[in-house]
């Protein structure tokens, strides 16, 4: 078992400090903090960090002086940079010098940053692969070097004999053993800047030579040049590539115009040595050659020898440049392709067998690999209801499920991963989309669908009514003047005459309330009268209760949409009605409830509402009656109303012991 | 006056027959368009209670039939419990004086607007 990887943070902020270890209580790393450069580059010096996270803003050093220090004696760890805000100069400097692997940003999303985090040392342990790779190459050199001297001793043996041979021999063995040597050092670049440095340190021997600048095209042919300032490798992209010819041009004026137009200052001899890629050749489209342009005031004479020394080296040297160059290629592709999914903002991973996590977007969630994925999406130990994957893997075409997060629900497709032609699936994509808005969307269509459905038909029967009620109650007032005025009738008639009258209200209630609530205008009303005509309309719902109905006297005005207004209500009372399975008692109130805001409080006897579903009762489709009974948006239709309107809408609710749903809205004109 | 009620709901019939009666009109009814196509014509009604949705003849089809002059002999009063189709301007585009929604509020108050629209009709044409 390898012990964990360790991870270093470097902060003066003890509260920064403590919320990091928090974050990382628990996982399969070990965190150790440091308060000040010092103390971090001592640690640095002692240990092997998987991962250094430096706060940009640090006393008496700034957070990249310090990871360029981890760049030099930790190169292996990776490293990681905390800034405060986007600080483009920071960034940028950051980049230049090469010391970062990632930016957080403060304050950092935790999920986000575990990402970073796993990601970091999953870097390292790359590093440390490389490097492992580095040494058996180095230790190859190494016999090469000792084949090379147990030539020389040959060499040394079978010249005794004549001197002058033997200087030559000698100096071609010096040359030789020069020539291994650099080769040994090209296979251990890792960067550009380096092999630049390499580069200028073997051409130290012709000091009328001007340190080395590289052209070279990077990914997506941007033309890049590298150069020398001061003893800093700098690079920078060109608005325009150097000449595309694969000949060596001594002195030539092309050359010298272009380097002088890129920077600004006159060039007076220089040499262009193209390297020959052999990656880059079999691209399909032509690029210029990667070139070595040599600034120089070399006379004639040392010409000839310089290029010789050059020539020699030159393929080793174009394959190490092609070697450094396709690994950032690799890196860079694979960077495009991270960034990529890391910006669909649907989680995507891709998973094995036994649902354990390979690979995973950003929006996935979690940084921690090797963790099933339904612990990751869901926070769950089993397997997803209604996942799709193990489908896929069995029949190896992709497959579609709704798996839900939260109150949240996904649609998750799962899409098999075959390595070869036939082989088994061991690996499914699951590409999550979250369809809770269109499915809300779609359950609020249907219900408009259906309230318009009931208007019409309320409306309809409604007016169909009103026909033979208006006779009814005409034809009573007509007799209530006929009758003598002590008939016994004229009170059945009076009785006849109100019962009409009453039905006349309803009606008229039902029409206003089946009108629906699209596009009709917020108007001024009192409290007390939308809850009062409601009423009328919900006495079956009420029937087999009791209720205890508490209107304040004082007259409190609301603005809303009276029909909708009056729609919540009914949902409110209905609710508690059928919350209550047996004969129970239902309480309306309304008061005025601190200034500027008046209340409507429905309250049952029934159950109650457990603490844990109390914030899901208001999400769409949330119900706990049975299939049928209810479509679940009653009470977030009337949340959304509410808020429509600028109140709010809570429970108060104790186990055993009813509920009490509160409407708050603000009050109008409370002098009236 | 002579008054012509077209209804096809017989209780609205028989209690706006009832208060025209009580007032002291003399009144004629129609159980739907056609009949009280017939009776207008027949009967030539100072005032004439109609309305709007009955089978076969709609009361706005009447007026077409009857034709606007003798409509306009008449005061009409066009009655109905569909308010949203028509209203008070519709009506007098038909060349009706009134439009009363159905339910009434008070049957009495409906007959005492006839009467008033009466009043000021007969006072217009003698002036």
């Amino acid at each position: 078992m390898q012990s964990p990887p360790r991870i270093l943070w470097v902060d003066d902020d003890e509260d920064i400090l403590a919320s990091a270890e928090r974050l990382f209580r628990g996982e399969t790393v070990h965190f150790q903090a440091a308060t000040s450069a010092e103390e971090a580059k001592d640690m640095l010096r002692k240990g092997i960090y998987a991962v250094v996270v430096a706060d940009q803003r640090l006393q008496r050093s700034s957070g990249v002086d310090l990871l360029e220090f981890a760049k030099r004696h930790a190169p292996a760890t990776t490293r990681i940079l905390l800034t405060g805000y986007v600080d483009n100069a920071v960034i940028e400097e950051a980049v230049n010098r090469g010391a970062v692997f990632r930016f957080i940003n403060k304050p950092w999303d935790n999920d986000e940053l575990s990402v970073d985090i796993t990601k970091g040392i999953e870097h390292h342990r790359l590093k440390i692969t490389q490097a492992g790779l580095l040494r058996e190459v180095t230790r190859q050199n190494k016999r090469l070097e000792e084949m090379t001297s147990g030539l020389e001793k040959l060499v040394a043996e079978r010249t005794t004999d004549a001197e002058k041979s033997k200087d030559e021999a000698e100096r071609g063995l010096a040359r030789m053993r020069d020539l291994v040597r650099f080769i040994k050092d090209l296979s251990t670049l890792t960067s550009i800047d380096e092999l630049m440095n390499l580069i200028a340190k073997e051409l130290r021997a012709f000091n009328t030579l001007r340190p080395p600048v590289l052209g070279y095209v990077a990914s997506e042919r941007r033309p890049m040049i590298v150069h020398f300032q001061g003893k800093q490798v700098v690079e920078k992209e060109m608005r325009q590539a150097w000449s595309a010819s694969v000949r060596l041009r001594i002195n030539e004026i092309d050359d010298r115009v272009y380097l002088a137009n890129e920077f600004g200052r006159p060039f007076v001899k220089v040499i262009a040595i193209p390297l020959k890629r052999r990656m880059a050749a079999l691209e399909s489209e032509p690029e210029p050659p990667a070139t070595l342009f040599f600034e120089h005031s070399l006379p004639d004479s040392r010409i000839e020898p310089f290029l010789a020394f050059v020539s020699e080296r030159l393929q080793p040297l174009s394959i190490a440049l092609d070697r450094i160059l396709l690994e950032y290629h690799l890196k860079y592709t694979s960077y495009q392709w991270e960034s990529t999914f890391d910006g669909i903002k649907d989680p995507i991973a891709i998973v094995d067998v036994d649902y354990r996590v390979v690979r995973a977007n950003r929006h996935f969630h979690g940084g921690s690999f090797e963790v099933s994925c339904h612990r990751i999406f869901a926070g769950s130990d089993t397997v997803c209801r209604g996942c799709p994957a193990a489908a896929a893997l069995s029949s190896g075409v992709p497959q579609t499920g709704q798996v839900r997060r939260g109150q949240r629900t996904f649609q998750a497709h799962s899409y098999p991963i075959r390595m070869e032609g036939d082989a088994a699936v061991t690996n499914v994509i699951n590409y999550y989309v979250d369809v809770t808005a269109a499915r809300e969307l779609h359950g609020r269509v249907v219900q408009s669908e259906k309230m318009a459905a009931i208007g019409l038909l309320a409306g309809n029967i409604a007016h169909e009514l009103n026909n033979p009620l208006t006779g009814i109650r005409s034809l009573a007032q007509v007799l209530l003047v006929e009758l003598e005025p002590d008939s016994q009738l004229r009170s059945d008639v009076l009785e006849v005459e109100k019962a009409a009258a009453r039905s006349q209200k309803i009606i008229e209630n039902l029409l206003d309330f089946s009108k629906g609530g699209a596009g009709e205008r917020q108007t001024r009303v009192s409290l007390n009268e939308i809850v009062s005509r409601t009423l009328p309309m919900l006495k079956t719902a009420m029937r087999e209760h009791r209720s205890e109905i508490y209107l304040c006297e004082e007259r409190v005005d609301v603005r809303v949409e009276p029909n909708l207004m009056q729609q919540v209500v009914f949902n409110l009372v209905n609710n508690a009605c059928q919350a209550m399975a047996d004969a129970g008692t239902i309480t309306i109130e309304t008061s005025a409830a601190g200034p500027g805001w008046c209340e409507l409080r429905v309250s049952d006897t029934g159950q109650g509402i457990p603490p844990e579903i109390r914030d899901s009762v208001f999400e769409p489709f949330f119900t706990t009656k049975e299939e049928g009974k209810g479509t679940g948006l009653g009470l977030s239709m009337s949340r959304n109303v509410i808020e429509k309107f600028g109140g709010e809408i809570h429970i108060e609710s104790e186990p055993g012991q009813g509920a009490t749903f509160i409407v708050r809205l603000p009050r109008v004109g409370e002098t009236g | 006056m002579k008054i012509l009620i077209v209804d096809d709901e017989p209780l609205v019939r028989k209690s706006l027959s009832r208060a025209c009666l009580a007032k002291g009109h003399r009144v004629t009814e129609a159980a739907d368009g056609t009949e009280g196509l017939a009776a207008w014509r027949e009967q030539g009604p100072d005032l004439v209670f109609l309305d709007v949705l009955m089978p076969g003849l709609s009361g706005p089809r009447l007026l077409d039939e009857i034709g606007e002059a003798e409509a306009r002999r008449a005061v009409v009063i066009l009655m109905s419990a569909y308010s949203g189709e028509h209203n008070m301007e519709t009506a007098q585009a038909m060349g009706a004086a009134l439009f009363i929604p159905k339910p009434f509020d008070d049957i009495f108050e409906v007959v005492d607007k006839a009467e008033a629209l009466f009043a000021e009709r007969s006072a217009r044409q003698k002036g």
